[in-house]
């Protein structure tokens, strides 16, 4: 993928503003929503701009509505392109999903179905993405709470006909594997490994929320026991990927994003200290 | 880049749902039922309705906090964030945009009636205004109707914005307020600075505007003072030397 991210970063939120410049704790890379940058000056950008003098920065997209049937904002996309020269990005990521449909933006991350005519118009459409913003893509499997109408297959043959379609990398939210599994009361691990994990160059973990009869996947909350045990399972297959670690609702302090944070690295040093299982 | 027709389809059959004007039955009666069930494919417009009233809360929260205040609870404010999503649904991938229409349209709504009609309104302008300022582009020069904006409210609509976060207010005794919102010039933190007829002048002077014949009249003196104060507030960018600073209120 050709990215400058490594280790265990955070989001940079806006709760965060004022203290994130001050930051003495490990803290290998900054994710933004490039949204929030886009075409907006005044006190954001001057904190991305000095942040990005000190971390690298990863810039993860809610709108580009990769697999929706409109076409893309030209004028949005140049923006983008010159946000992620700006602050020295080498690849960018969005969502596998839908967000707008016949220019009315409904500002969620919509399922597709699960079908080849969907996988096939969603790759053509990152390739195109790619080519605009003159970078490598990584696209992220989405939580969901209905399979669509439509659907002929299941999210794992989805993601990677999508993937292997459009040669692209997968971020792989180990959160929303972990949701989408309860939801549809499948086992978390055989859903995970339903996906095109080789293709990850990127990991989300966050928190979800049970509401009724289904979780929700709301970044509010630490990381769930379970989520860890994936995450570390994903690591012990195929080494340390760049980790994210998300809280995007009831953002608490710095420090305490920064420990859930810690939580990750330490699975990845312990995982690298680890002696290496015989393969039969 | 053409879409497969099954999947234009799904497309067609889903946007209406999303907008919450069919049901997740009639998805199914159109393109076919969902694995999930009807209730979590329907699920889909609890979720868009949910942001579309957030977005509206986060951007403005003193006009949810008087809807709230007169009836009781928070369903009016509901009622008003549904009914502002029909009327102006989402555009482009800036959150903030699709709350860009609701001061003018929240007028003469029936959710507000006597002096909280108008304070409503005020207020909607007041806290949209905010995120302007907030997020414009930067610019080399004094940014007006960008970074910094003019407004005259029938009374002081910064500190009833403030207030009405309070558990109790009443609406404030009408009395024009002339303010500038504007983000600061350096320290990039909003803020609010009163303007008086000198401050309304040299705002005109920077500009190159034309002024009525009473602020013509002022004292040089007085309205080049008052660009100091501005520029020392941060209204202004700096191009004079700066003396004192008035007080600015950063709302």
């Amino acid at each position: 993928m050709g990215d400058v991210v490594h280790g265990v970063g955070i989001g940079l939120r806006r709760e965060h503003y004022g203290e994130i410049l001050r930051c003495t704790r490990a803290l290998d890379f900054l994710e933004i929503v490039p949204e929030n940058f886009v075409g907006r000056g005044g006190r954001p950008l001057a904190v991305l701009e000095a942040c990005a003098q000190r971390w690298p920065i990863a810039a993860h997209g809610v709108s580009a509505s990769l697999g929706g049937p409109d076409p893309f904002d030209a004028e949005y996309l140049d923006g983008l392109r010159a946000l992620l020269d700006r602050c020295r990005v080498t690849a960018y990521t969005d969502h596998l999903c839908y967000a707008a449909i016949g220019g009315t933006s409904y500002y969620d991350l919509l399922p597709l179905p699960f079908s080849t005519a969907a996988a096939t118009h969603a790759a053509a459409r990152i390739r195109e993405c790619q080519d605009r913003l003159q970078r490598p893509i990584a696209i992220e499997n989405i939580s969901y709470y209905a399979a669509m109408p439509g659907s002929t297959s299941d999210e794992g043959a989805f993601v990677r006909e999508v993937v292997e379609r459009a040669d692209c990398g997968l971020l792989l939210d180990v959160n929303n594997v972990y949701v989408n599994a309860i939801n549809a009361d499948r086992d978390p691990f055989e859903m995970l490994w339903a996906l095109p994990t080789e293709r990850t160059v990127r990991i989300h973990l966050a928190g979800h929320v049970r509401e009724g009869v289904r979780l929700v996947d709301n970044h509010g909350t630490a990381v769930d026991p379970t989520v860890w045990a994936m995450y570390r399972a994903v690591i012990e297959r195929h080494g340390a990927i760049p980790t994210l670690l998300e809280w995007d609702t009831d953002v608490p302090s710095l420090d305490r994003v920064l420990d859930e944070a810690d939580l990750a690295r330490a699975i990845v040093t312990e995982v690298a200290a680890a002696p290496a299982q015989e393969v039969a | 880049m053409s879409v497969d027709v099954a999947l234009a389809g799904f497309f067609a059959a889903m946007a209406p749902m999303l907008a919450g004007r069919t049901a997740a039955r009639d998805v199914e009666a159109a393109i076919g039922p969902s694995a999930s069930g009807t209730d979590a494919l329907g699920f889909y417009a609890e979720l868009v309705r949910r942001n579309l009233h957030k977005i509206l809360s986060d951007v403005f929260p003193a006009v949810r906090a008087v809807a709230h205040h007169l009836h009781g609870d928070d369903r009016a404010w509901a009622g008003l964030a549904a009914a502002y999503g029909v009327a102006h649904p989402g555009r482009g991938g800036d959150p903030n945009r699709f709350a860009a229409a609701f001061p003018s349209w929240l007028r003469g709504r029936c959710e507000f009636e006597g002096p909280w009609a108008e304070l409503a309104v005020e207020l909607a302008d007041y806290e949209w205004t905010r995120v302007l300022a907030y997020h414009a582009r930067d610019t080399d020069g004094d940014g007006v109707e960008q970074r910094l904006f003019v407004r005259q409210y029938t009374c002081d609509i910064p500190a009833l914005a403030r207030a009405v976060q309070q558990a109790s207010f009443a609406s404030p005794a009408p009395r024009p307020h002339l303010v500038a919102i504007f983000r600061h010039a350096r320290t990039l933190q909003l803020g609010v600075f009163q303007l008086g007829a000198a401050g309304l002048a040299a705002l005109a002077r920077r500009q190159g505007l034309a002024v009525p014949p009473a602020l013509a009249a002022l004292p040089d003196a007085a309205v080049r003072a008052a660009v100091v104060s501005l520029e020392s507030a941060g209204v202004l960018a700096q191009r004079t030397s700066s003396l004192g600073a008035p007080p600015c209120h950063d709302a």
